[in-house]
């Protein structure tokens, strides 16, 4: 059973492109975006904190000609992909070739609203002028797993493919597959992670919803890779995904989030359990979806479970719904990076319908 | 074979056009009914077709919980219901054994057909007054959660949109769940119902034949699309037995792989297939000459049907393939999208348990490398089987295999 490790990350969101970025806007401790008045659907306006990938120059990144055959979430999920294979190493002249062949580096996306700026793009068409005349490049992008379709041809990563679409836990969901299709030899290197953006008929349901007002976009890509693999080509390794674990509350409602903190408290508790004998946990990213009473059973939670952990909030910087796009799991690969294998920083992450998800990642194996 | 934790199936569920349950469903399919008609369900005009395999009779009853469910909702509660039925698990759960289990579905439109019609009445007459809920169901997460809140399921939650793997690749992840101990067992698949996003959209791309599909056929046109879900019930050996339930199949394991190749289009050699086939066979440990019976993908596109015939000769080789009956149940029942992979599978479970491969219907011959696929036409064909594999490939380039073993 191989063990499965963090070699890169690639992040895009509002604080701009890179880690770095990342943590500065966390330690900045600022809520990031600006206030949007956004028409609610029913003739009013609500004011609403909107943290939208900060604009950055693509081509740098792909050519124009390729861009242009891709979405929106497209673009920003394979740019987040080669930003996190370059930071693993596995693009540098140096190392060589990658050494992970093509039909062993998988795709694990996670979307919770997946490409639905195109899908709107392309419903509006279809309502202005007719089947006749649908457009069938939006309609193709609008599928949820074109990201993932684009980032594989791009990477040549031939393996195992799967958009998870779990709401607001999607990129959770995604790296507990990645690497559990590392520890069962499916795959020696995966791309995972999460990316969400929020165009405005999103926003506006949501605001007509009476969702948090604080909402929030973004992509981070994880590149795991199988520990032996990262050991042989002598890679940085940021921290071990050593655990992981998943449930739901059934009687959760579609648009709300779980208030079940011992439901919850049970599925952080089994994911560090996984990680072997004598985990301590250091540090928990709260999920913190904006949902006072979902707040409150997870701040129950975490209490009850890890008394001694430090709780951070990062979405009250990068805004709810990011959970979606993997923020809590970047900052927590780059947390981890600095402790101890015995060490655990979790991450867990609640979907609004009632999936509930907790990853647990330790720092490098000695 | 490996010391792998062995997983039942011990319940299938299915709804299409071609019926409401699994009895009605092979009774329809053994005599090569077509579920093709004229499409009612929206309004297809300047579409180049009006036949899909839609399901006319089986979404009505909304009561209780399915009162607010999307269409592609229902058809999973549906086909969920008998399945767990079959399994001797009975919703609501409390705290029996399904309170335990997981829940993983696929689908690639979920509440897209309600959210169609809430955006051509908004744009055109504003939203203001225009309720919610026709856009509540949208997200694919939706037929998940709307499967585990009518069983009481509290195990780990799935939902995947992988395209027309999606409900393939769900039943994959129960499996990886349940063997990494995270649940007993997991009601898995998914479903998709017809809506115009789709209807016009592969008319856009030129996939859609006017006629009904003709899968692997020489005059193939394109696809016809379909409505429904396909379910099942995958469990720990161990814990079916220990609770007296009946394996209806085995589970042995799947491949997934992608083909890094075009958005929409196959890989021209059947690369991804090939490889995710080949996957599948060395995972459940069974050679490819022990194969019996293959449900293929089998679209009916020009492109797809050649991409899948050379991969299959590839895994199996001309002689090989000569001897395995190949069925495209689209043929009868459309191309559920999202759905089709869970569909399917149940459909090959069927087939091994009643030891029968249903027709592909509108097949009349070959050409090219298709010559080398013995597959089944105009009549059911008797199989004499322990062991069959199921199809699934999406646009993305994604690719799924499952196979099956028969239960004596």
């Amino acid at each position: 059973m191989s063990r499965a490790v963090i070699t890169g990350i690639g992040c895009i969101g509002p604080s701009g492109v890179g880690t770095e970025a990342l943590v500065a806007a966390v330690r900045q401790d600022r809520p990031l975006g600006g206030i949007e008045s956004v028409p609610t659907l029913r003739g009013r306006r609500r004011d609403m904190r909107v943290a939208r990938v900060a604009p950055f120059d693509r081509e740098s990144y792909l050519p124009a000609r390729k861009l242009r055959r891709m979405g929106e979430l497209s673009q920003i999920w394979t740019i987040a992909c080669l930003l996190a294979r370059s930071d693993a190493g596995l693009d540098s002249p140096e190392s060589g070739a990658d050494p992970h062949p093509p039909e062993r580096r998988g795709t694990f996306l996670g979307t919770g609203f997946g490409c639905l700026g195109e899908t709107w793009e392309y419903l509006e068409g279809l309502s202005r002028d007719g089947a006749a005349m649908a457009n069938p490049f939006l309609f193709s992008e609008s599928v949820a797993n074109a990201p993932a379709g684009h980032s594989a041809v791009e990477l040549d990563a031939r393996g195992h493919s799967c958009t998870f679409t779990c709401g607001d836990a999607s990129a959770a969901a995604a790296v507990a597959a990645a690497a559990s299709s590392i520890r069962d030899d499916r795959v020696t290197l995966a791309y995972c992670g999460g990316v969400e953006l929020l165009p405005e008929p999103i926003v506006q349901v949501l605001a007509a919803l009476g969702a948090p007002g604080f909402l929030g976009e973004g992509c981070v890509a994880l590149v795991l890779e199988s520990l032996d693999c990262a050991r042989a080509r002598g890679a940085r390794v940021y921290a071990e995904v050593a655990g992981h674990a998943s449930a739901s509350d059934p009687r959760c409602r579609p648009t709300e989030w779980s208030t079940d903190a011992i439901r919850m408290a049970g599925v952080m508790r089994r994911a560090v359990e996984r990680t072997g004998d004598g985990s301590g946990v250091g540090k928990v990213f709260l999920h913190a979806c904006g949902s006072p009473p979902a707040e409150e059973a997870e701040g129950r939670a975490v209490v009850s479970v890890f008394p001694k952990a430090e709780a951070v909030r990062a979405s009250r910087v990068f805004g709810t719904l990011a959970a979606a796009a993997g923020f809590n799991l970047a900052l927590s690969a780059l947390d981890a990076s600095r402790r101890s294998s015995e060490e655990a920083v979790v991450a867990p992450a609640w979907s609004w319908g009632g999936g509930l998800f907790s990853i647990a990642l330790c720092g490098p194996p000695g | 074979m490996s010391e792998r934790l062995r997983i039942a199936v011990t319940g299938v569920g299915i709804v299409c056009a071609l019926g409401r349950d699994q009895d009605e469903f092979w009774a329809h399919a053994l005599e090569g009914r077509s579920g093709f008609a004229t499409l009612d369900l929206f309004d297809p005009s300047g579409c180049k077709t009006d036949l899909a395999a839609q399901l006319h009779d089986g979404a009505r009853a909304r009561r209780g919980k399915a009162r607010r469910a999307s269409r592609t909702d229902l058809f999973c509660m549906t086909a969920a219901g008998e399945a767990v039925a079959q399994a001797g698990l009975t919703p609501p759960a409390g705290d029996s054994a399904l309170a335990r289990f997981g829940v993983s579905m696929g689908s690639s439109t979920a509440g897209m057909l309600e959210a169609e019609r809430w955006c051509r009445e908004g744009l055109a007459r504003g939203f203001e007054r225009r309720p919610l809920s026709g856009v509540l169901r949208l997200p694919s997460s939706v037929p998940a959660d709307a499967v585990a809140d009518m069983l009481g399921a509290a195990g780990p939650r799935l939902s995947n949109m992988t395209a027309c793997a999606s409900s393939a690749l769900s039943i994959a992840h129960a499996a990886d769940l349940i063997r990494s101990g995270e649940a007993p067992g997991m009601v898995a698949g998914g479903g998709d119902a017809l809506c115009l996003m789709t209807y016009a959209g592969f008319g856009a791309l030129r996939l859609l034949d006017r006629r009904a599909c003709r899968p692997f056929d020489a005059a193939r046109q394109g696809l016809s699309l379909g409505e429904g879900a396909g379910v099942m019930v995958l469990e720990r050996w161990d814990h079916a037995a220990a609770r007296g339930a009946k394996p209806v199949a085995e589970f042995l394991d799947y491949g997934a792989s992608c083909d890094a190749h075009h958005m929409t289009a196959p890989h021209p050699d059947g690369r991804g297939a090939a490889a995710a086939m080949a996957e599948a066979l060395a995972r459940s440990g069974v050679s490819a000459d022990r194969i019996g019976h293959v449900n293929a993908h089998g679209t009916g596109t020009a492109l797809n049907d050649v991409s899948e015939a050379r991969a299959l000769l590839e895994m199996f080789g001309a002689e090989g393939l000569g001897r395995i009956p190949i069925t495209s149940t689209k043929s009868m029942v459309g191309h559920l999208l999202g759905g089709s992979g869970g569909l399917e599978a149940v459909v090959l479970v069927l087939s091994l348990v009643h030891q029968t491969a249903p027709p592909t219907l509108g097949w009349e011959s070959c050409d090219g490398e298709m010559t080398a696929l013995d597959v089944v036409a105009h009549e059911p064909r008797p199989l004499a089987c322990d062991y069959g594999m199921s199809n699934s490939f999406g646009f993305g380039g994604a690719n799924c295999s499952l196979v099956f073993a028969r239960v004596p």
